[in-house]
């Protein structure tokens, strides 16, 4: 899966830094987690929009763009729009 | 091109839910979305085998700050931002919204701790008045002083 930040530990005695982890991002809220296998956390992918999700919380696919979008103009967080296909 | 900001606090002691930094729009129509792209942790205070940890949220008001900072254009010639930042420590604190954590970090106070969005991996906060994202220590297990600096583009 695509990195999408670093994470850098520094410590001020050491030369060099204590450790670079990167990061995924959720799909739908945007937040950025470290991955840490076998940790027992509950993560996931979206087959809808091909991107990992953080948790069981984050499950329904809810873009982050569709997520700025309902709090920016007060929706439900979790509210998708009705596509109808149109003919022609 | 975007434009990128920082704003920072010097000092701020730690505990259950004590805000650091607040950045948010305070526009009442605001026409651009934050975007987070690194935020850095310390402490200021004499090491000691300490940690907190810290919990960068969505905020939805702006709560009753310490101290206002308006973020610094890293280009010393670019124009003022929209969006402005409050510093701890708070009296009331923001607003966050719940299940909806951008980042996460337990930190021992010896170390110091930088996060950088890759391109693209940004943190993006809403364009509506006074909503934004907060950065805050959640739990510790002592008082510790904590500096922090979050840089952003609009």
């Amino acid at each position: 899966m695509k990195e999408a930040g670093l994470v850098t530990l520094i410590d001020p005695g050491a030369d060099r830094p204590l450790a670079e982890l990167p990061t995924l991002q959720c799909g739908h809220c945007g937040g950025h987690w470290v991955p840490r296998p076998g940790s027992g956390t509950v993560r996931g992918f979206c087959q809808n929009c091909m991107r990992p999700v953080c948790g069981p919380g984050c499950a329904a696919c809810v873009p982050t763009e569709q997520l700025l979008e309902n709090m920016e103009k007060g929706r439900p967080l979790d509210f998708r729009p009705i596509l109808v296909p149109t003919g022609g | 091109m975007a434009e990128k900001f920082a704003t920072r606090v010097a000092s701020v002691a730690s505990g259950t839910d004590k805000t650091l930094i607040n950045v948010f729009n305070p526009a009442a129509t605001p026409t651009v979305r934050g975007r987070i792209f690194e935020v850095i942790a310390g402490s200021v205070a004499t090491p000691d085998d300490q940690a907190a940890d810290f919990y960068l949220g969505r905020t939805t008001a702006v709560g009753t700050e310490g101290s206002g900072l308006v973020p610094n254009n890293l280009d010393p010639g670019g124009p003022a931002g929209a969006y402005d930042s409050g510093l701890g420590v708070y009296s009331a604190e923001p607003t966050y919204t719940a299940a909806k954590q951008l980042l996460a970090f337990q930190l021992n106070m010896r170390a110091t701790f930088r996060w950088v969005a890759m391109p693209g991996g940004e943190l993006v906060m809403t364009a509506t008045q006074n909503n934004g994202a907060g950065l805050k220590t959640a739990s510790s297990t002592s008082t510790q002083a904590y500096g922090a600096t979050i840089f952003f583009a609009e």
